[in-house]
């Protein structure tokens, strides 16, 4: 009987062992559900959020993916209103922040990629030193032609073999043309003398582009 | 008979009990593979990475032909193998530093292998001369 008074003690600690592995257990698993997210509605807001924002027709868009400069500065005045509401968030482009409500602290963060087109006009003085036309930067939708020919008088432009301005008597003062976007433009210029250069001013609208990563952080 | 004692042997409580421990251990070790965490999903970001880098060539005038970046560069084999390295720079420019892309025309593939054990995202862009599909993911 001594032998079986022995494993007394030693079931006591077994079951003490277990016990505690079994706590530690639980203990562990019920960290890790409060831990867990199981609600995606933080993220499926700033996906979608993300999404309208570069879309072709968004608030601050030109065009799919591409914002403009001006809009982008403007930013907050122009998003009022178009945000989901009641939730606290915050937009970002390269780090800037645009629009910050509240103090978003979820991780739930969409980034897209897209451009920042900056508008601006640029003029051309053309030189007619050996030819007299000049070529415009590619996919240049419209200009302004602005004569100022002295003596010579110019009758005919035209832009790839495309009359766009006659005027029998001269042209003068200023005209807007449109120019195809799909295609390189040549503009030629018919004068019935040499023309010097700086008689013909031309006007254009440019577009530069620069890369920018927008970040949306919603926690709703 | 009597000569069992003095040997001590372990109790088999114990032995039980570390069959026991051993179980629990394993039900826990499952908690240590990390439940659901919030943000957004990578595969997720990763698709709206390539799907941008997509929208930005389809809406790019061309260096050269055609309406749009992307129809060139899928328009013929010389016109693919005219563009391959600028297409290679622009994609490259385009997207974040940490990600690392495939490009394929069909004539032709430009940027890194795809790996196989990463998650990849992916964007599919009809032309009229072919699909160009464009892969995107983690470096």
């Amino acid at each position: 009987m001594t032998r079986g008074q022995a494993n007394l003690p030693a079931l006591a600690v077994a079951l003490l062992l277990v016990a505690a592995s079994v706590a530690a257990a639980v203990g562990l698993a019920g960290s890790a559900f409060a831990g867990a997210n199981t609600d995606p509605e933080d993220s499926r807001l700033a996906a979608s959020v993300a999404e309208r924002l570069v879309a072709a027709d968004g608030p601050l868009s030109v065009r799919a993916n591409v914002l403009s400069r001006a809009a982008v500065e403007n930013a907050s005045a122009r998003l009022d209103g178009r945000l989901p509401e009641g939730a606290d968030l915050r937009v970002t482009l390269d780090g800037d922040r645009l629009v910050e409500r509240g103090d978003p602290a979820s991780s739930a963060t969409m980034r897209r990629v897209l451009l920042v087109a900056d508008a601006g006009r640029r003029t051309l003085v053309p030189g007619f030193e050996n030819s007299d036309s000049v070529t415009l930067p590619r996919r240049t939708g419209n200009a302004t032609l602005t004569f100022d020919t002295g003596a010579a008088s110019v009758t005919t432009v035209r832009a790839n073999e495309r009359i766009v301005l006659h005027d029998g008597a001269g042209l003068d003062g200023a005209y807007d043309i449109s120019l195809s976007r799909y295609d390189t433009v040549t503009l030629s210029f018919a004068a019935d003398s040499d023309l010097a250069p700086g008689s013909v001013t031309v006007a254009y609208r440019a577009e530069t582009t620069t890369k920018a990563v927008l970040g949306v952080t919603v926690d709703a | 008979m009597r000569d069992w004692a003095p040997r001590g042997q372990l109790s088999l409580s114990i032995v039980e009990a570390g069959v026991g421990v051993l179980f629990v251990v394993a039900v826990a070790s499952a908690f240590a593979f990390g439940t659901p965490t919030g943000g957004v999903g990578e595969q997720a970001q990763l698709d709206a990475y390539a799907q941008d880098a997509a929208t930005v060539l389809a809406n790019e005038p061309p260096q050269h032909g055609d309406a749009t970046r992307l129809a060139e560069v899928a328009a013929s084999e010389a016109a693919f193998e005219r563009e391959r390295d600028a297409l290679e720079r622009r994609v490259d420019r385009i997207l974040p530093d940490n990600l690392m892309f495939r490009v394929r025309t069909p004539y032709g593939e430009v940027g890194h292998v795809r790996p196989s054990s990463a998650a990849v995202g992916v964007a599919r862009v009809p032309t009229t001369t072919g699909r160009v599909t464009i892969w995107v993911w983690y470096a």
